[in-house]
């Protein structure tokens, strides 16, 4: 019997060539594998010939091996020639009892909606003896609790071992009151760091989000009380999704929490996490180790809250009921049968009812247009945002070519100067939104106000196989399928807890 | 069947008129979109259910606020009329619901600075201007609960007539200095610092120590806390503690004047705990060893001179920076 040499967990992180296996320094591991026997659950011989080899993620070596429930592109292959093809299974194993875990699919040349979603939780592939790439599909099965915790490992039959294991993380966005310490931990930490960056029009990047959120009111992200279309949801979509991934920039393994604001939330709402009111004071307190600790704006003016919700949220759970529901269901207004079905209806119910009363809740710095200088804001939009997730998967609103007024409105491109009734550019499902076009300032019809953006602008941030960057704005429209469930626009990279790319709840997976 | 259900069905069937569909809606459909107006009018009936049980003051308490909640979360154009009648409900529960929505509708709204006032919505009819004068109104409500929300609303929003008619209010003795100041802090100082001001200047101890947290981080106000406040033996312990605990996270200075304080052995327990605890907190990430070990020498000589002072949990954050 071959003699074992070490178990997997203390395997020396090796290092090789250049786009073969990247070093720990990407962020990228890929642990290599001796083919023999095995004695614990991976370990390794040199009784045997080595096979080593590569799997990547989007077809790119150093693009971050980080996933939702959407299915994403993923390669294997041999590391070097062997006499023979090779036959293997891909697998999921989770570092740990609460890891995380993935499936798949084979890989298909059609666009992978719902309907077309079949993944299993193992896949049997053949890899050439040429080294020749052999794709499939991945995709999150239950999210992770820790960077990297879900390995794709491809197993040789009989159990002669692994020829390479990639560490994954399904990273998604959680309710904060589940979030680890550690999880949390990371995401204030991320915060910190992001509140000193350099900003692009103001000294900071913190500054540059509340004085753009308060800049853009009287253009159209709110409703301004119901009386004027608003692109409310997908800017705040993108404007969430932008932040997102600011925060990745400093630690890829932080997805943006969400303050469930229509239940208690004591933990969200504590001097560790994002602050606890001084009793009978709007004064916010943080730990002496919380690293958001002294938050302020401006001249120094500390965090202001009127009140908190860690007893109960600001909001009646019948707020997103009632924004869900279909007419037949107990509960429900007769209306939905038919008002609900547009997103016109919805989307200013969601923005006066369930958002401003969250913000209405909690008020001091969250209840103005500078609103995002409170962390708490994109806790608080994250759950609005998926509230309206929540209404897109009551009633499959998904469809993103711009022409659907189930899924958005106004439709279409913004039609001209020429055209009565018309509102704001920017608005339009196939518009790009302020500050991420290619607009900024008076650049339209001269006399016209509605083709102008304000005088600045921001790139998106681009991340290796996501869509969005800065020559790729984000419209109304490429907001809306953020999972891609309709196969048409690329996957966001966010997701949240409590649906997976079939809908359901992948808590119970 | 749910209670929203019932309630709604027990309204419809206590219209003096049956015939449902030739139901007309009131006068504030103008306040729907056009686009959605077709929607409401095929509900009429309902509407008006919910908004007659929601005003009639001939139903229960509890009837009204569930078809008031039930307007709201269906029908939200057509809520701040009825809101705006609840607010002056001799019910507190419907008083305090009516003033809730009105606020609700009113915080995220386009609120632009003068010139212009009121928010930037002066046209006759503002939806958002006759919702700001209705909150307003509640801050002379004897309730407290009713008053308070519609006062830290407006407040959040920098609504200069709500700042000026607590502070008169205030000085007129219908409300306490911690109420005031409480909801004074929620503005931002370019707005409301002043109104701190004569709080701090006059007000309790408690309501002095939530002053001085609002102004002492602020530039303009830093030099006066420090010398009026936190370096004046006049000043209770209380306040020269808090004034230690939040000059000690916003003024770079701090160290250079507070540490001495430490060495007078007339200065309170309390003062000397914040202003260790507060330069610790401050500068737990920057400190090198031979730095910390320095302070820790000082909190030891203290310690050694104050027993009375409570170091206990300074001992554990340093335990815990030093892992």
């Amino acid at each position: 019997m071959a003699q074992p040499l070490f178990p997997v967990d203390r395997l020396p992180h090796m290092r090789f060539a250049r786009g073969y296996i990247a070093s720990s320094q990407s962020g990228r591991w890929v642990i290599a594998l001796v083919f023999g026997s095995l004695l614990s659950p991976v370990s390794v011989s040199l009784a045997h010939a080595q096979i080593l080899g590569q799997i990547e993620m989007r077809d790119s070596a150093t693009a971050d091996d980080y996933l939702c429930w959407s299915p994403v592109q993923a390669r294997i292959r041999l590391a070097t020639s062997q006499p023979a093809d090779v036959s293997v299974t891909v697998k999921s194993v989770p570092l740990g009892p609460a890891g995380g875990q993935v499936q798949f699919m084979a890989a298909t040349s059609a666009p992978i909606t719902r309907a077309t979603f079949t993944p299993v939780p193992e896949l049997a592939l053949t890899l050439p003896k040429d080294g020749g790439w052999v794709r499939f599909l991945v995709a999150g099965r239950r999210a992770s609790r820790g960077s990297k915790d879900a390995l794709i490992r491809a197993e040789l039959p009989n159990g002669a071992g692994a020829i390479v294991q990639l560490p994954v993380m399904v990273r998604v966005r959680k309710d904060a009151e589940t979030l680890t310490t550690a999880e949390r931990a990371a995401f204030l930490r991320a915060l910190a760091a992001w509140k000193t960056k350099p900003g692009l029009t103001r000294p900071t990047r913190f500054e540059d989000y509340y004085t753009a959120h308060d800049d853009a009111f009287s253009w159209g992200i709110h409703s301004n009380f119901g009386t004027q279309v608003s692109n409310f949801l997908p800017w705040h979509r993108a404007f969430l999704l932008n932040f997102e991934r600011e925060l990745q920039q400093i630690d890829p393994a932080v997805a943006l929490p969400y303050w469930r604001f229509d239940v208690k939330a004591p933990g969200l709402f504590s001097a560790e996490f994002l602050g606890a009111l001084v009793p009978g004071s709007t004064e916010v307190r943080f730990s002496n180790t919380n690293p958001i600790r002294g938050w302020s704006r401006g001249q120094g003016e500390a965090l202001r809250r009127a009140n908190q919700f860690d007893q109960q949220g600001p909001v009646s759970p019948n707020n997103l009921l009632a924004i869900v529901c279909r007419a037949n269901e107990a509960g429900c207004s007769p209306q939905n049968a038919v008002q609900n079905e547009l997103y016109r209806s919805v989307t200013d119910r969601v923005e006066l009812n369930y958002h401003n009363g969250a913000h209405a809740g909690v008020l001091g710095w969250l209840g103005a247009g500078t609103s995002p200088s409170d962390p708490l804001f994109f806790l608080l939009h994250a759950n609005v945002d998926r509230g309206w997730a929540h209404w897109q998967e009551s009633r499959t609103r998904f469809v993103s070519d711009g022409q659907n007024e189930g899924s958005y409105t106004p439709t279409g491109r913004y039609p001209g100067a020429t055209i009565p009734q018309r509102v704001r550019e920017g608005l339009y499902a196939l518009d790009p939104m302020w500050p991420w076009g290619p607009k900024s300032g008076d650049a339209g019809t001269p006399n016209d106000p509605r083709d102008d953006w304000l005088p600045y602008r921001f790139p998106f941030p681009s991340v290796p196989g996501m869509p969005f960057s800065a020559a790729d704005p984000p419209t109304p429209a490429k907001m809306i399928d953020y999972m891609n469930v309709g196969g048409v626009n690329p996957a966001h990279g966010s997701c949240y807890d409590d649906f997976d790319f079939e809908g359901k709840d992948p808590r119970t997976n | 069947m749910s209670l929203r259900r019932a309630v709604v069905l027990a309204a419809m069937a206590a219209l003096p008129i049956c015939d449902l569909s030739a139901q007309t809606l009131p006068a504030s459909i103008d306040k729907v979109p056009p686009e959605l107006r077709d929607v409401y009018s095929q509900n009429a009936a309902v509407i008006n259910a919910l908004v007659q049980t929601a005003t009639g003051t001939g139903r229960s308490v509890s009837e009204r606020l569930d078809a008031f909640q039930q307007l709201r979360l269906s029908y939200p154009y057509l809520v701040t009329d009825v809101a705006v009648t609840l607010t002056k409900d001799d019910n507190t529960q419907l008083a305090l619901a009516g003033t809730q929505a009105l606020a609700t509708r009113v915080v995220m709204m386009n609120h632009s600075e003068p010139p212009g006032g009121n928010h930037g919505h002066t046209a006759p009819g503002d939806p958002l201007a006759a919702v700001l004068e209705a909150l307003r109104q509640r801050l002379e409500d004897n309730r407290l609960e009713v008053r308070a929300v519609a006062a830290a609303a407006l407040t959040s929003l920098n609504d200069q007539a709500a700042l000026s008619k607590i502070a008169s209010l205030y000085e007129g003795g219908r409300l306490n200095d911690q109420e005031a100041v409480r909801y004074f802090t929620l503005a931002r100082p370019s707005a409301a610092a002043g109104y701190v001001e004569k709080v701090l200047e006059k007000g309790s101890n408690a309501a002095q120590s939530e002053a001085l947290t609002y102004l002492a981080p602020l530039p303009d106000y830093r030099g006066k806390i420090r010398d009026q406040y936190f370096l004046n033996k006049q000043r209770t312990e209380e306040i020269r503690a808090t004034a230690a605990r939040v000059l000690a996270k916003s003024d770079p200075l701090f160290s250079t004047y507070a540490l001495q304080v430490t060495q007078d052995p007339s200065a309170p327990a309390e003062v000397v705990k914040n202003i260790y605890s507060g330069v610790l907190s401050k500068n737990a990430e920057v400190f090198d060893r031979t730095q910390l070990e320095s302070f820790e020498n000082s909190v030891k000589r203290t310690e050694a001179l104050r027993p009375e002072v409570d170091f206990g949990p300074l001992r554990q954050q340093l335990r815990d920076i030093k892992g």
